[in-house]
């Protein structure tokens, strides 16, 4: 009874957590809230004429079986919709809760780009519309098609209460049966029962719904204007893209052809005339002044006319296959295409980023391998481990480097021509160019263009007098600038690749007192290029590591991070040069003979003895072991392949597997791992085995992993694998009298180094710096044309005309030609008239 | 169409809280500046050695450039809303959830590379983003003057704010500006890593995931730079590709620093 | 006009004088794209030896090169020099103890070592990268190794091999040298009996 109360007083709870029976019939009343909504009642006739396949002017008179079978039909519809979601839900529940934060980001960014596409952006897009045209047929067939699109379609109407009861099932399904209330994925049978669960009250409120349209339905039989209604059009607020892009090319064009246009004030025919002169003269005026290139097109088939007989077969296949490659060369050498490439390349390089690669981390690789077994070689074919060396990006980069050296060499030609050639004439008409002055002078025609030519000159302009003007031109450095910068990626390109067919890499792992000659044979791994020839090229020379310290950081947060790592060592030339000290740290390695060597990494390698069961020395030394985390932590193996005979004398090997923290946390604490780098508390623990260790055969083995097939462990007192933590200077026995191990009291350093050579790096390093110098200049100069005409007038007055021409971007023209022509007003100052007169400057 | 009045609006008032407002962006700087100076201070090394240092310095370099233009007496006192609601975004994030305590530097970044290097990456980051805004706005700017051509009529959200902003021509012009003066800066950046990386790691080029999204953004804004060249593409097209330019230079930032992981994570992120 | 059918002869030239430029430089390129990941070269420099099939390479006896001066300490601590084995064949072999190939080739060292002493012929071991005595002591115990051995942990011995000549690159590595004291063939594998006769015969041949 009190479950009942509760249920009326608070039937959040009673859906949340409460019993099942009670839920349905408050999941009823919802569907019931939903149906009254103004989402759905107001279009409750027409879906109904729609189901039934009865007009409004029918319903009258229409059978009510009829109108039971379309209603019901379609509440079928929506309720198949419904329940599958929620069973959906339900199932996926958990996975979505555990990725609720990211699904929440990602659904927010969503939400502001919806918000922006409301606002206008990206209308070619955003405001198209896309319509199925086959719409289910209107009558009962189709009834439950509508009702399933129905329920799709108008889920942000009912997706409050629906929602809602997502929600609840959801949480109901994770607590389990008996109530628990830990939130652990739950196992499978468990995942079946929450999805049969979500579908029953989704159900419900289909039935709730559905039981609405059929009461509503007999009701509306007399409406009378039932005719399908569609949503309401977006018609106004389309965009007209042909006016759209129109407003952009006025607006932006820096052509000058537009700009001449906008004005004419005389419309008599020789001023048409003469406006077309100087249409001719104006294109010659800003002749290659902007160097953007243009596309050609070639039209039609190439090969032309085929004349009879073998002969002219040849000819005419000769003509063709010569036309398609001028035609592929001069597509591949187009701007378009260049565009397309380069975004092709920023595209391309993309999963290499996001998919482990072979050459960055090998490890990570086989993770992935292991991990995706299916996705796996797909991506090997696809070549996405190695993607920069994969033929699809070396096509990508190969093609935009060819069409690009198929731009520059012309390009080059064309600016050595412009360089030889003097700038063009003034045009007739100055006043038309962007920046223009005129004042009236009593100076000479002759003196002012004098005195032009030699200003111009100072401030190191390309001029020379032409008629009645002084043509001048400056900015070449632009040009010149813009072919550096492509040049110099060509020869940084070029280094590049000589750099990878030169180059040798190899690392090395030496323990402290050890040292490396750089012969193949001292090496762990090595790599080189294609080109590089083993026999030759090794630069001789040796080294040995003295000593390797490392200090890191004791207290505080940073606890643990490392502070300095150094590496003593003594090194010497040839192979018996004299010998120098030196230290080698992270940023600074060291170079000998053209060879770089790098300190890449540490560790640590505790000294062991073992002794046979007489007491006998067979092994004693440092043994590297690999480290798996920051505090270094580390793991490996002892081998003692030679020597040991076991208590009856036979010859055996024996393998230890080594585990050893330099900083111990404590017995009993709970962890094996290390809590600092440094040797504060160094443990050593060890198993150990006898047997064959397999390195008899002739196969490599890894020296740092025991291979325990042939192997069999030592037992200790109780019959368990004998076990043993070490502090240094502690011995573990072998049982039996087999012997014994002890941890010396000593644990020395060892560093890894990356020894490398690659030729080629100061070429690349001056491509660079010319990279860098030329595209600033192809950015920041401005190209520009500034003509002087000096005429004399009808009243014996000079009348001075300055005017200056730049690329569509240029602002500082006005401001240089003003700064000229102030230059030149101050050697021929203006006359003093009593007409108007006709100085300004216009932009 | 001519520039528009202004975020002011041409009213005197509204120009007085402009300036008010101008005036507390200068005192924000500074205190900032202040902030970055001491945090400098505090790890005794340059103070860009983690995701937080970059960030307050990033910052810091935004708006300090946005105030050199407003100095050199330019018209983008328009940008000052968006480029200061950002910049609060990108302090909440660092001081939420970037921030780490002072420590010193981990030995791979002991080298005066840092200086040279970190620090133009953070002054190419805050140029970029400053024309980034610039392309936002001039889209916004362009949907609404293309409105206007068809005769239509503007809402109210585009006519008190878009109709102040400055043409769309001349919102086009700054974006392109701004972007072609710090793209050989952007050059020379990764070309300095690349050297550092030299001495650091024993290769100068190993296609890490930030050198590889380095070099990503480097073509994306080249691809930006030579579809500006080819008249056709001056406008909306190009907008949009100096928008993905930004958002390579986004992800290299903040994506590969903590969902990627690569020589360049350090302290964490 | 003139100036464009100029310009447009130019073109040509200019467009021949491009394709051969990318030609090139893209052939550079595909084989940078091709760069070693691990590629062997052999060297192919000047091809003065001839790599056989199974991986041993021999010099014709005029074009041997002088073997280099490699005198040092023996495992057991005596002094050794190459020098004194003139006139007789000397196979030196890269080992080390640690070294799962070498231990798999040691009998067969050890049987033919023993057989070919009275033709004139010496081993001489090499072992480097053992970074105490004890396991390479152990290691001539195990598997009756009777000839002499330099020790030579990091290698600086090899290093002595001047550039381009049959020098050990791998071990283990066999290096033959001829009655001369010249490098007569090698070896980057390990050998079994057949191969190392292969080898050595030939040379206990030359007189």
């Amino acid at each position: 009874m009190s479950v009942l109360a509760a249920a009326v007083t608070d039937p959040n709870t009673t859906v949340l957590n409460g019993a099942l029976i009670l839920a349905l019939p408050i999941a009823v009343a919802a569907g019931l809230v939903s149906f009254f909504s103004p989402c759905v009642l107001p279009l409750v006739p027409g879906y109904l004429s729609y189901v039934t396949g009865i007009s409004g002017t029918d319903l009258a008179d229409a059978r009510r079986g009829r109108m039971v079978a379309g209603a019901s039909l379609f509440v079928l519809g929506f309720t198949a919709v419904f329940v599958s979601t929620g069973a959906l839900f339900g199932y996926f529940g958990q996975t979505l809760q555990d990725h609720q934060e990211t699904l929440t980001r990602v659904l927010g960014g969503l939400m502001i780009l919806m918000g922006f596409f409301f606002m206008g952006l990206m209308p070619w897009i955003t405001q198209r519309e896309f319509r199925f045209h086959k719409r289910p047929a209107a009558g009962l067939a189709g009834a439950p098609v509508l009702g399933a699109l129905f329920g799709i379609g108008w889920a942000p109407c009912t997706g409050p209460t629906l929602g809602s009861r997502h929600d609840a099932v959801v949480h109901r399904g994770e607590r389990g049966a008996r109530g628990r209330t830990d939130r652990r994925v739950l196992p499978r049978p468990r995942r079946a029962l929450r999805a049969r669960r979500d579908g029953v009250p989704a159900g419900a409120r289909c039935v709730r719904l559905g039981q609405e349209a059929l009461r509503l339905g007999d009701a509306h039989r007399r409406t009378d204007d039932d005719r399908d209604r569609h949503p309401a059009r977006h018609g106004d607020l389309e965009r007209h893209h042909s006016g759209h892009a129109g407003l952009d090319g006025q607006l932006h064009g820096g052509d000058l052809s537009s700009m001449s246009k906008t004005e004419t004030t005389d419309e008599t025919a020789a001023a048409a005339a003469a406006a077309e002169h100087d249409e001719q003269e104006f294109g010659e005026a800003g002749a290659q002044l902007s160097t953007a290139p243009r596309e050609r097109a070639v039209p039609g088939s190439f090969g032309g006319v085929m004349q009879p007989g073998a002969a002219g077969r040849i000819a005419w296949a000769w003509r063709e296959t010569t036309g398609w490659v001028r035609w592929f060369w001069r597509q591949l050498t187009s701007m378009r295409v260049a565009l397309i490439l380069l975004f092709l390349l920023s595209l391309g390089a993309i999963p290499g980023s996001l998919v482990p690669q072979t050459g960055v981390d090998e490890t990570k690789v086989e993770e992935f391998r292991t991990a995706h077994e299916t996705l796996a070689p797909v991506y090997d074919d696809l070549g996405l481990f190695n993607v920069y060396s994969s033929v699809w990006f070396s096509a990508i980069y190969i093609l935009l480097f060819v069409s690009l050296i198929g731009c520059i060499v012309p390009r080059t030609w064309q600016f050595v021509g412009q360089l030889r050639s003097r700038p063009p004439g003034a045009p007739g008409r100055l006043t038309r160019l962007p920046a223009y002055t005129t004042w009236r002078t009593e100076t000479d025609p002759e003196q002012v263009r004098e005195a032009a030519l030699a200003m111009l000159g100072r401030r190191r302009f390309r001029s020379h007098a032409v008629g009645d003007a002084v043509a001048a031109e400056k900015g070449y450095l632009r040009e010149a600038g813009n072919l550096i910068f492509h040049i110099a990626l060509i020869v940084m390109l070029v280094s590049f690749a000589t750099g990878q067919l030169f180059k040798s890499e190899g690392g090395k792992l030496i323990v402290e007192g050890g040292g490396f000659a750089n012969t193949l044979t001292q090496y762990d791994d090595f790599k080189s290029g294609s080109l590089f020839d083993r026999d030759h090229d090794l630069a001789p020379f040796s080294f040995t590591l003295d000593k390797f310290v490392g200090t890191y950081e004791r207290t505080g947060p940073q606890r643990g991070t490392p502070r300095t790592y150094e590496a003593h060592v003594t090194y010497a030339e040839g192979a018996d040069g004299a010998e120098k000290k030196t230290r080698i740290e992270v940023n600074r390695p060291l170079e000998v003979d053209g060879s770089k060597v790098y300190l890449i990494g540490h560790g640590y390698a505790p000294v062991v003895t073992v002794r046979d069961g007489r007491g006998r020395e067979v092994f004693s030394g440092a043994v590297p072991l690999l480290p798996m985390d920051s505090n270094v932590t580390s793991s490996g193996a002892i081998k003692v392949m030679d020597g040991y005979r076991d208590k009856d004398g036979k010859k055996d090997q024996l393998g230890f597997q080594a585990f050893f923290v330099p900083t111990f946390a404590g017995a009993g604490k709970g962890t094996m791992l290390s809590q600092y780098p440094g040797l504060d508390f160094p443990v050593l623990a060890l198993n150990a085995f006898h047997g064959s260790l397999g390195v008899d055969a002739g196969l490599p083995q890894n020296v740092y992993q025991l291979d325990k097939r042939k192997m069999k462990a030592f037992k200790d007192a109780q019959g368990a694998d004998l076990k043993q933590r070490l502090l240094p200077g502690e011995t573990m026995k072998l049982p039996d009298g087999a012997g014994s191990i002890t941890f010396e009291k000593d644990v020395k350093e060892w560093a890894t180094f990356q020894i490398s050579q690659q030729p080629g790096n100061v070429p690349a390093l001056v491509g660079a710096v010319a990279a860098i110098a030329g595209l600033a200049g192809s950015l920041f100069i401005q190209r520009r044309r500034v003509w002087v005409r000096a005429v004399r007038g009808e009243d014996g007055v000079t009348v001075v005309e300055m005017a200056g021409l730049g690329r569509s971007e240029s602002s500082k023209l006005p401001e240089e030609l003003a700064d000229l022509a102030a230059t030149l007003n101050s050697q021929a100052p203006t006359a003093p008239d009593p007409a108007e007169p006709v100085e300004g400057v216009r932009a | 169409m001519p520039d528009g009045p202004g975020a002011a609006g041409g009213t005197e008032k509204g120009d007085l809280y402009g300036r008010v407002a101008v005036s507390l962006t200068v005192l924000a700087f500074l205190v900032e500046a202040g902030g970055v100076v001491a945090r400098a201070l505090s790890v005794q090394r340059a103070p860009w050695g983690n995701m937080y240092e970059f960030s307050i310095t990033f910052s810091t370099v935004v708006v300090g450039v946005y105030l050199a233009i407003l100095a050199a007496k330019k018209n983008v006192r328009w940008a000052g809303l968006p480029l200061v609601t950002t910049v609060l975004l990108d302090l909440g994030i660092a001081t939420t959830w970037l921030y780490t305590d002072s420590d010193q530097l981990v030995p791979a970044l002991d080298s005066y590379w840092l200086w040279i290097h970190v620090s133009t990456a953070i002054f190419c980051g805050a140029v970029f983003y400053l024309g980034a805004v610039g392309t936002v706005l001039y889209l916004f700017r362009d949907g609404y003057e293309a409105n206007l051509a068809r005769g239509g009529k503007p809402g109210a959200f585009a006519s008190s704010v878009l109709e102040r902003l400055p043409s769309a021509a001349s919102l086009d012009k700054f974006a392109y500006r701004v972007n072609a003066a710090v793209f050989p800066l952007w050059t020379f950046t990764i070309i300095a890593g690349a050297i550092w990386a030299g001495d650091a790691w024993g290769r100068y080029w190993g296609w890490d995931p930030k050198e590889v999204w380095s070099f990503i953004t480097w073509v994306a804004y080249a691809c930006y730079l030579h579809a500006r060249a080819t008249a056709g593409w001056k406008g909306r097209k190009a907008a949009y590709l100096a928008l993905f330019a930004f958002g390579c230079w986004l992800w290299n930032y903040y994506g590969v620093n903590i969902f990627l992981s690569g020589k360049h994570s350090y302290a964490g992120v | 006009m003139s100036l464009s059918r100029a310009s447009r002869r130019r073109s040509n030239r200019t467009r021949h004088a491009a394709s051969v430029a990318a030609v090139v430089v893209a052939g550079a390129l595909t084989l940078s794209a091709c760069g070693g990941d691990g590629a062997t070269s052999s060297g192919t420099s000047g091809a003065k030896f001839v790599t056989g099939s199974g991986g041993i390479s021999t010099v014709a006896k005029g074009e041997r090169q002088d073997a280099p001066k490699l005198d040092g300490e023996t495992l057991e601590g005596e002094k050794l020099d190459i020098d004194d084995f003139k006139g007789k064949v000397v196979v030196l072999n890269v080992w080390g103890s640690w070294c799962s190939p070498c231990r798999a080739e040691a009998p067969n060292f050890a049987k033919v070592s023993e057989e070919t002493k009275d033709k004139g012929v010496e081993f001489v071991g090499i072992n480097t990268r053992d970074d105490s005595k004890g396991p390479a002591i152990e290691f001539e115990k195990q598997w009756g190794i009777t000839y002499p051995s330099f020790y030579d942990p990091i290698g600086k011995l090899v290093l002595r091999f001047p550039k381009g000549s049959l020098n050990p690159q791998a071990i283990p590595s066999t290096i033959v040298i001829d009655r001369e004291g010249k490098i007569a063939a090698r070896s980057l594998m390990a050998l079994n009996e057949k191969k190392l006769h292969q080898m050595i015969d030939p040379l206990i041949a030359e007189k």
